[in-house]
């Protein structure tokens, strides 16, 4: 008796329950989840960022239609576009990028699908914090100073009036009111700091993503655990143990998660160094639907509370 | 001396000591078993067919080691089923089950949005960040090998070197094949936390290919592939300590610095005589 069609079972029953698994996890796809709108008034916008396209929703009302390309769970700096994004870019009449080559895979994408969109590029005339990294011209992380989201809003703005006329007004006056709202943020923020003395407000995170977020809110990035402004390095045993010192000598309370994937590395840092592993920050993307970061505003605020809250404690 | 007792200093280098030492021990004990018999092959295909348990284990929930166990406990068990119907070799199984196993996790990786960043730890492993449960798996993978090749060494050395005339005598040949594979994917497992997917071979491979050019019986040969193992595990951490130079990455270039060392080596005693 051969034991072949045994183990070709078995094989399968794997590839059935594996492709189980994926129909459940395709389920909640919600960045992609919007179709283009089908009437013709409204502006198509393609946004990369969760966080453009909050501002183009906040801008454009209306009037436009948004297409997200990243959601809650995808990482922009590694990004691998579908095909359906392809899809929604072909159709767009504005495509809004992050741009500080964060979502530099657009290019690719772009040419590939053929689009005829205008493009407009959010960071434009915000100017980049320096990085050592390669490749990029500056952190493109710009998003977490509010001066800059508000700098953002503008571009946007401009870029649907130059796509679609009729609504400048409605853009300009939209960005006008939401810039309003990014100024009570800001002072929000201002206020849960305030109580914080200088020396504890001493951030560690995964990756060097809120180097403008320090900026703005005079804090002190004492380092970050993977050495790099994006999130593909390993660190080395020598940058471990300067982190570990640096947490020693400067008593930092609390390590920063930005994701909920495998912390290991970051809980023996903390161990080590006798801190604390901290709740997700929100980085690089905004929260689920539902969640406390759902829209950009929310989840800045809930990272400059999640910092307070690490830093008040005794 | 200060910089040869300063990393012992730390927690979180003496778990990645203990882990590079144990886990090139037995890496490269069991490596001279997988070069003698011609599976190199075999060693590779595990590395890939673990990365199904590490996507499947980030699915549930559970420990990454957890997950790498149970893959590799598929592989073995398919392959040896595969393997039992005598028109198909390990070779063959392997090559059905390494890119089914393979393409399923990447598959799976693709379409799961939570799955991002921190591929990278499975690809070129995360040494400095083991944890307790990869630590007392290390243990007991260097336990079992180690107890296999005192109990079954002779046994195993004869079925690298002779497997008809092993047959001959009465062996149980596929048994024996069976508790090698086990033993490989059990280390794979291990070194899949300490230096990754992709250089998990070279730790397999390279310190049982450098004993192999400067040994000529078998037992040398895999207690010197052991202790090249361990020097490489614990030189390659003294470099990362003192550059910026990943844990994973650095030991698998001792490994191959250690190998030109060995080649070069025996290059010179061939000239010289």
């Amino acid at each position: 008796m051969s034991l072949i069609p045994s183990a070709l079972a078995r094989v399968l029953v794997l590839g059935v329950a594996a492709l189980a698994l994926v129909a459940c996890g395709d389920d909640d796809e919600a960045g992609s989840a919007a179709t283009p709108s089908a009437s013709p008034e409204r502006v198509s916008v393609v946004a990369t960022t969760m966080q453009l396209q909050d501002f183009a929703r906040q801008v454009g009302g209306d009037r436009v239609e948004v297409t997200g390309i990243l959601g809650p769970d995808n990482e922009p700096h590694e990004y691998e576009p579908t095909p359906s994004d392809a899809e929604a870019l072909a159709d767009a009449d504005v495509v809004l990028e992050n741009g500080a080559n964060l979502d530099e895979w657009l290019d690719d994408l772009l040419a590939n699908a053929g689009s005829k969109a205008k493009r407009v590029t959010a960071v434009d005339g915000i100017e980049l914090l320096p990085t050592e990294e390669e490749g990029f011209p500056g952190d493109p992380h710009v998003w977490h100073d509010p001066d800059n989201a508000k700098r953002m809003v503008d571009n946007i703005a401009t870029g649907l009036s130059a796509a679609n006329s009729e609504g400048r007004t409605t853009f300009v006056r939209n960005a006008t009111a939401y810039k309003a709202k990014l100024d009570g943020m800001a002072k929000q923020i201002r206020a849960t700091f305030a109580p914080i003395p200088a020396d504890r407000r001493n951030l560690i995170t995964t990756h060097d993503a809120f180097g403008y977020f320090v900026r703005a809110s005079d804090l002190n990035q004492v380092g970050t655990v993977l050495p790099s402004v994006s999130t593909d390095s390993e660190p080395s045993g020598r940058q471990v143990r300067e982190l570990v010192e640096a947490i020693r000598a400067q008593d930092v309370k609390a390590i920063f998660t930005e994701e909920a994937v495998d912390a290991s590395l970051e809980k023996q840092i903390a161990d080590e160094a006798g801190a604390e592993v901290s709740t997700s920050l929100y980085a690089d993307v905004l929260g689920e639907p539902g969640s406390e970061g759902e829209t950009y505003i929310d989840a800045e605020l809930a990272n400059a509370k999640a910092m307070a809250a690490a830093w008040a404690g005794s | 001396m200060e910089w040869l007792t300063d990393p012992w200093t730390s927690e979180i280098m003496r778990r990645a000591f203990a882990e590079a030492i144990v886990m090139g021990a037995a890496a490269g004990a069991l490596g001279c078993f997988v070069l003698l018999r011609g599976l190199a092959f075999l060693g590779e295909s595990v590395a890939h067919t673990l990365i199904l348990g590490v996507v499947v284990a980030f699915l549930l929930g559970g420990p990454v080691a957890l997950g790498a166990v149970g893959a590799a406990a598929a592989t073995v068990g398919l392959s040896s089923l595969l393997a039992a119907d005598r028109r198909f070799s390990v070779d063959v199984s392997m090559g059905v089950l390494l890119p089914s196993f393979f393409g399923l996790g990447v598959t799976l990786i693709a379409l799961t949005d939570g799955y991002r960043a921190r591929l990278e730890d499975t690809l070129f492993g995360a040494i400095l960040g083991v944890t307790d449960l990869d630590l007392g798996l290390a243990a007991f993978v260097a336990l079992a090998a180690a107890a296999t090749l005192l109990l079954a060494g002779k046994e195993l050395a004869l079925v690298a070197f002779d497997r008809p005339m092993a047959r001959a005598m009465g062996y149980r040949v596929g048994l024996l094949d069976l508790l090698l594979f086990a033993l490989v994917t059990l280390v794979a497992v291990v070194a899949l936390r300490a230096v990754g997917n992709v250089l998990l071979t070279a730790m397999l491979l390279g310190p049982a290919l450098s004993a192999r050019l400067l040994t000529r019986t078998l037992w040398p040969m895999v207690a010197l592939a052991g202790g090249l193992g361990t020097l490489a595990g614990v030189l390659g951490l003294y470099w990362s300590y003192s550059s910026a130079v990943g844990g994973g990455p650095a030991i698998v270039l001792v490994v191959a610095m250690l190998f030109a060392l060995a080649a070069g080596g025996r290059a010179a005693i061939t000239l010289v005589r």
